[in-house]
């Protein structure tokens, strides 16, 4: 009850907040984006030109046209319009799977003996099937300037196939699906205490299985031919799911992030035979010749941490701060952390000299991070005409969709992202972005998403907060009160589950838009003390962690209450 | 053992017949014949030596004496001193992952009052096979905990714990690491902060109640008075906080051992710093502060992925060159044997054979108080000593004879019988296999 | 004859191609006293490196123009150290989670970046058997390595070329995670000797069932099993068995099950009663890779002797001292030396028991182990006798490229350095694993109960 409550609230919620709502009727599916500095395809200097976007698609581009006279007008004089961006790897707007009771949970007789399920073997699960229109992940990833992603499930070893959506606001999960299980997605992580649960035991059971593909698909075709005598070979849908992998009617995404893991990945490609791509890739180079040519490589926006000059001097816990500074095996061990630290920075300055197809996957981002990274590898060397091929025209050709988007042209889908200053500038703000000729304009408070280091202010926070955070077992829901009190609040919090029942939050530190606090609980008679700390991207939405001391860190979010009980 | 047989004089012809069945010890006196003796603490002669009673009753160039006694010619062989090993739990273990034949480790974390010498096994089976190796000593201590207990030093051979005892006794002490335990460790750098401070704050308090309560005893003492209670842990810290007897503190990682050496400037305490792994990074400090070390095992691995690959081999000859006074252990159980292996690589790898001998001879009797009784030949010092036919670091090199308080120890362990019976199986092939 | 020709000089030719992706290099080594192995001692000799081969052994050689020459007056120069058993340069060594993995290859979780590579060069040793662990009855198989630390690409690692092995385990470990820890077979050693009998005769079946179906006598083609594959290979004498093993019944347990299934090639690892069955191991073919002086660990090597060693090659057992330690292992030239405290071995068995010896054990005799011409150039040289304490070693040659010299020996040897890492004078990694022959098992099983730091061979 409580849950449709909450998605109902979200729904409303994000109409309210977006430019554009379908509940009260838009008066055209036509619109003229006039007077843009128009950056069409990667390598081309921006230009002064409007855009017609009819139906969703892209009907005309030039510096000289004219408004239809059905058009909506939206003038973006001064701004730069870039085609909208492509995701080609993420878990985008899926559902994610409801945990189940770990007591409950299938488990083998013994480990060793595990089935493809126990073992987290889905080669058959579909993200095509797991799609939440509501999903927040599609409105932040739209709001980073993305109209397309690539979606895969979660898992171990084979998790599943990916489809391609769009990432428009819609009441229909099917809507979205653009590419309906075009690719299969594989990692070496395994599921802990069955077999395999190292990397060697995942991929001599890859191999297995490749193999055992091919005898199964044989096998049936024999029986369709002939079933007289045959023996019937039983339905096994893994192996069904991964003839498309071994048929190469599937790329394969695998995800191998360092050159142990990458050589691993090959190693597979090579005994198997089918096409891969390298994904969530983070250094790649020293082993760049033992890639096939022609494999395209993801690169993962999960950077090192910055290495800062105050990092230098780390007082904590030294006798002698300065001594220590100074010792000549620190200098030593600074020097060839700063060097690996270059390395992981260049990767994609590399990639792009020596033009290998290449775009970023985004598993684990936050999407605040996004642009961030990519100024980052900007400043590391990485031309800003590679980078912007690397979030249009690169991954369209990855995912196969340069027919439709990647690029502004006419007869492509109407996908843009709209921005005050060219794109990779710091100051740069994306104003507008638009999805199948869906138009959102990013307010102020938004936009400063995609640059963290603005100082801003989040205003008054009084009022009502759902929340959702992500737990062990599930997702609980409740909600929170926030009181203005001077500079600081009072903070109330009540949890679904004790409908009534408020915790007072105490040691509370308000800093810009971080709110952190304490919270005494008691969950079946054991008292627990939850840290909050949360990060307010805008006046009317939270990201941040509950720590709960000894159980681990959760991922908690929320959204303002904006219509009383 | 072919080679103690072969050495045998007639006098003990009726002896080796017995040892067939089980060797025993044998008494003196002994007169020592023509080795060359190494004192340690002097350089190298040819001399003879006496061993009377449980002592070197004569050493020196011409030895003679009318009273009767078992010689034996030592000519072109060399004596030393018995290897003293500041560090091991012999005695207190038997099988590794047997736990019940373990008793090292006891419940609690501040339990200076439990006695390795207690729970020592002379009949363990470790025993003879490390004396055999010319380990005459060791100091044997429980661990595992921040006070793990009191260690002892025991000569190895005797029938009883207190037969074994060889007059020192120190209470060990670990000093709250802020590094991880292994690689399985995955505390964050923050948690071991805070837990390491936890557990200093710990020491802090109990050694002031340590304190407290000595001042408190003085003066019941004083004032005739009966002792009003009894605090087991507190008690047996007394003999630390008088100065009676050492404190040993466990500590590895250079910036804990800076710690250490400022938390010892607040402390009037007897220290010696144990393990000192990192030592060679701080050598300087620790030479400054003049505390002794107790290093090892020398064959061990660099604390740091990042380290030179020899660091734990120099690590004594560094400290030594520094001017800190070392001595080496093993921090082994069975394998105590390795002693003078130990004190071998840090020989070759900068400390120098002299100053590696007596790292594990005189400057252990020094760092344990027993330095009038044990580590060097000296005349009136107990008669712990060894015939070996070269330098007893040399990994071929074999011990002859083996005296521990004045007795002649048979050459003789579990490995020995074990070889002595299966070199040459008789009979051969159990079964008629095809 | 004409198809023939083709054929050969096609595996010529991609012989050749594997060959050059390895590094190899040319060297002349004057003046030395060459601890041959094979052929005795010999002074004042000069060792002519090509190609990463022994080209020439002898006196007066001059060095060809561009070579290198390294002057060893006065040092002793052996062939590269070779260690039968060790879990370095590997990510995984343990698939705890069956009785039998033998489908899974540790060769796959290779770690080129392994500073511990590194330290074994620096300890003379040139070549190991990266081996799966002992938590499994059949384990996985292994891969044998030369240690040619700075490459890249964990391939170059291999010793292309070197025979097939696997790890079978006996006893305690696989008792304890899968009879303890699972409640399943074995959970005695009656019930290991079962996982053995049992494997090979349903690797059997599934040849039978494959034939059927080859044969046409079924139409349904039975499922690939890469475990019973495995099997079938060990069976056909394509893989050498190295098995874990203290006990001596239990070694006598699995020779009647080899010779019951006609497996002839066996090594026993650790074997610490082996010498207890020294003639019927002598007899059967056997060889035997033991510990120096380790015993006591646990209760299955409490009645051990040090002596082990001298046993076994006094009864004709081809005997290695083996590291299964990342410590260990940088110091196998004393482990060897122990036998001459221990026994009494010449100073020929000695240094046998740490070449050619753990050579034969690989299968790759012929190929290293001693200083032969023809042999691949893997040395090591030191300046004093290697079996002396004293002995440093000062340079570590693999196929002729020198891979560790002391005189440039950066402290730092580190190849892959996290962007992340924290660098702090409060350090926080300490002894990094050594013993990792049931690594994998504590996470698996028993993370948080265990004492770690213990050895669990």
């Amino acid at each position: 009850m409580n849950r449709v409550l909450f998605l109902c609230l979200f729904v409303l919620f994000s109409q309210f907040m977006l430019a554009q709502s379908s509940e009260i009727p838009s008066a055209t599916d036509c619109y003229f984006i006039k007077n843009g500095l128009v950056v069409i395809k990667p390598g081309q200097n921006p230009s002064k030109s409007s855009i017609v976007i009819r139906n969703g698609l892209i009907t005309e581009v030039g510096a000289n046209i004219t408004p239809p006279y059905d058009a909506k007008i939206i003038n973006v004089d001064s701004m730069y319009v870039y085609p909208g961006f492509i995701d080609p790897l993420s878990h985008t707007g899926l559902k994610e799977p409801e945990k189940e009771d770990k007591s409950k949970e299938d488990k083998p007789k013994s480990p060793g003996v595990a089935t493809f399920t126990q073992a987290g073997i889905t080669p058959q699960v579909l993200a095509s099937q797991m799609i939440n229109c509501k999903d927040k992940s599609i409105n932040s990833m739209m709001e980073s300037g993305f109209g397309i992603s690539h979606t895969v499930p979660k898992g171990y070893i084979l998790p599943g196939q990916g489809s391609i959506i769009s990432l428009k606001e819609s009441n229909s999960n099917e809507n979205l699906i653009l590419r309906k299980d075009i690719s299969m997605v594989g990692e070496l992580k395994t599921k802990r205490g069955v077999f395999p649960s190292t990397l060697i035991g995942a991929m001599s059971r890859l191999r297995e299985i490749n193999k055992n593909t091919d005898i199964y698909l044989k096998n049936i075709a024999a029986y369709k031919a002939n079933p007289v005598g045959m023996e019937r070979p039983a339905h096994v849908s893994e192996y069904e799911a991964f003839g498309g992998v071994t048929n190469k009617s599937k790329p394969l995404f695998f995800v191998a992030d360092k050159p142990k893991e990458i050589h691993r990945a090959v190693t597979l490609q090579k005994d198997l035979g089918f096409d891969i791509i390298l994904s969530d890739v983070k250094l790649i180079t020293p082993l760049i010749d033992i890639i096939k040519p022609n494999t395209p490589i993801l690169l993962s926006l999960k950077l090192p941490k910055e290495i800062k000059d105050e990092d230098k001097v780390d007082s904590k816990d030294s006798l002698d701060t300065k001594k220590k500074v100074q010792t000549e095996e620190y200098i030593r061990l600074t020097a060839k952390k700063k060097e690996s630290y270059d390395l992981y920075l260049s990767q994609a300055k590399i990639l792009a000299e020596k033009n290998i197809l290449f775009s970023f996957s985004y598993m684990d981002i936050s999407t605040s991070d996004i642009l961030k990274s990519i100024r980052r590898l900007i400043a590391a060397g990485l031309p800003e005409n590679n980078a912007l091929e690397a979030l249009t025209t690169s991954p369209a050709k990855i995912l196969n969709i340069s027919a439709i988007a990647g690029t502004i042209e006419k007869g492509k889908l109407g996908n843009l992202v709209i921005t005050d200053k060219p794109l990779f500038d710091e100051k740069s703000k994306i104003k507008y972005v638009i999805v199948e000729g869906q138009v959102t304009e990013l307010k102020k408070s938004d936009s400063s998403k995609t640059n963290k280091n603005d100082d801003k202010k989040v205003g008054d926070l009084s009022g009502t907060w759902r929340y959702e955070v992500e737990v062990e077992g599930g997702t609980q829901y409740g909600n929170m009160f926030f009181e203005k009190d001077g500079s600081s609040y009072t903070i109330g919090v009540e949890s679904d589950e004790t409908p009534s029942e408020v915790d007072q939050g105490y040691d509370i530190s308000v800093d810009r838009s971080n709110i952190s606090f304490k919270l005494d609980i008691e969950n079946e008679g054991i008292k627990m003390t939850v840290k909050l700390d949360l990060n307010f991207t805008s006046n009317t939405n939270f990201e941040g962690t509950a720590e709960i001391e000894g159980m681990g860190s959760f991922k908690i979010s929320g959204v303002r209450r904006l219509i009383p009980d | 053992m072919k080679y103690i047989i072969s050495f045998l004089s007639l006098i003990m012809f009726t002896i080796s017949i017995q040892a067939q069945m089980t060797q025993k010890s044998i008494k003196g006196p002994f007169l020592l014949k023509g080795a060359t003796i190494h004192p340690v603490t002097a350089t190298p002669y040819v001399g003879d030596i006496l061993i009377d009673g449980d002592r070197i009753s004569a050493i020196g160039e011409n030895v003679s004496t009318f009273a009767p006694v078992t010689t034996i010619q030592c000519k072109g062989k060399h004596i030393y001193p018995g290897f003293i090993d500041a560090g091991t739990h012999l005695g207190l273990g038997e099988i590794g992952s047997v736990s019940l034949t373990n008793d090292y480790r006891e419940i609690g974390d501040i339990i200076p009052q439990m006695q390795a010498l207690t729970a020592v096994n002379p009949n363990s089976v470790s025993i003879p096979v490390s004396r055999t190796n010319g380990v005459t000593t060791v100091f044997t201590y429980p661990t595992g905990a921040t006070i793990s207990g009191t260690g002892a030093l025991i000569d190895l051979i005797g029938y009883t714990p207190d037969q074994m005892y060889a007059g020192a006794k120190a209470v060990v002490m670990s000093y709250p690491t802020s590094g991880k335990r292994g690689w399985w460790d995955s505390r964050t750098p923050e948690e071991l902060k805070k837990e390491s401070e936890k557990k200093l704050k710990k020491i802090n308090d109990l050694w002031d109640n340590a304190f407290l309560y000595a001042k408190i005893d003085s003066t019941e003492v004083a004032m005739n008075k009966n002792n009003s209670d009894y605090r087991p842990e507190l008690e047996a810290l007394l003999p630390i906080v008088r100065r009676e007897r050492k404190l040993l503190i466990e500590v590895n990682k250079a910036e804990d051992i800076k710690k250490v050496i400022e938390w010892l400037k607040t402390r009037n305490l007897d220290v010696v710093l144990t393990g000192v792994s990192e030592g060679y990074r701080v050598a300087d400090d620790i030479a400054a502060a003049g505390i002794p070390v107790i290093t090892g095992p020398i064959l061990s691995m660099p604390s740091r992925s990042s380290d030179k690959y020899d660091n734990p081999y120099a690590n004594a000859g560094l400290l030594m060159k520094a001017g800190v006074k070392v001595a080496i252990r093993t921090d082994e159980t069975e394998n105590v044997r390795n002693l003078p292996f130990n004190a071998g690589f840090a020989a070759a790898y900068g400390m120098g054979i002299d100053e590696a001998l007596k790292a594990i001879t005189i400057n252990t009797a020094e760092i344990f108080g027993v330095e009038k009784s044990y580590g060097s030949l000296v005349a009136g010092k107990i008669a712990n000593l060894f015939v070996s036919d070269g330098d007893p670091f040399e990994t071929k090199t074999q011990i002859e004879y083996l005296f521990i308080r004045g007795l002649q120890v048979p050459m003789e362990s579990r490995h020995t019988l074990l070889y002595d019976e299966f070199l040459q199986r008789s009979p051969g092939l159990s079964k008629d296999t095809k | 004859m004409k198809i023939k020709y083709i054929l050969s000089l096609a595996i010529i030719f991609t012989l050749s191609i594997a060959q050059s992706q390895i590094k190899t290099g040319d060297l002349l080594i004057k003046n030395s006293t060459a601890l041959t192995i094979t052929n005795g001692v010999k002074e004042n000799t000069d060792i002519l490196i090509i190609n990463g081969k022994i080209n020439k052994i002898g006196q007066n050689i001059s060095p060809p123009p561009g070579v290198r020459v390294i002057d060893a007056k006065g040092m002793f120069v052996m062939p590269g150290i070779v260690d039968a058993h060790s879990h370095i340069g590997l990510d995984v060594v343990n698939e705890a989670t069956n009785p039998n993995t033998a489908d899974v290859f540790v060769g796959d979780a290779l770690d080129p970046y392994d500073v511990g590579i590194y330290r074994a060069l620096a300890g003379g040793v040139t070549i190991s058997h990266a081996m799966h662990g002992s938590a499994n009855a059949v384990g996985g198989q292994c891969e044998t390595i030369k240690h040619r630390y700075g490459v890249y690409n964990p391939d170059d690692l291999r010793m292309e070329g070197a025979p097939r092995t696997i790890k079978f385990a006996l006893g305690e470990n696989p008792i304890r995670v899968h009879g303890e820890g699972n409640n399943i077979v074995p959970n005695t050693r009656m019930g290991v000797e079962q996982i053995f009998r049992s494997s090979f005769r349903e690797a059997l079946a599934y040849r039978g069932k494959w034939d059927d179906y080859k044969n046409g006598k079924t139409r349904t083609s039975p499922e690939y099993n890469l475990r019973m594959e495995t099997m079938l290979d060990i069976l056909d004498g394509k893989i050498i068995i190295h098995c874990h093993s203290y006990r001596a019944d239990e070694i006598l347990m699995l020779i009647d099950v080899l010779r019951d299934f006609g497996v002839k090639k066996i090594c026993f690892q650790h074997v610490n009663e082996g010498f207890k069955v020294a003639p019927e191991l002598a007899e059967y073919g056997a060889m035997a890779s033991v510990f120096s002086d380790w015993w006591a660990y646990k209760f299955e090597v409490y009645y051990s002797t040090a002596y082990n060693a001298a046993i076994l090659t006094k009864n004709g057992v081809i005997t290695s001292i083996n590291s299964d330690s990342g410590e260990l292992i940088r110091h196998l030239y004393h482990e060897a030396a122990k036998t001459q405290r221990y026994g009494g071995l010449t100073d020929g068995e000695a240094l046998k028991l740490i070449t050619i010896n753990p050579a034969t054990q690989l299968g790759i005799e012929n190929r290293v182990g001693s200083l032969e011409v023809g042999k691949e150039a893997d040395i090591a040289i030191f300046n004093n006798h290697p079996l002396s304490i004293y002995a440093i070693n000062q340079l570590t040659i693999v196929d002729g490229i020198v891979r560790f010299d002391i005189q440039n020996d950066n402290d730092d040897m580190r190849l892959d350095v996290d962007p992340d890492e924290e660098i702090s004078e409060l350090f926080i990694e300490t002894n990094q694993n050594n013993d990792k022959c049931m690594q994998g098992v504590f996470e698996y099983l028993f993370l948080g109960e265990t004492d770690h730091s213990k050895h669990q061979h």
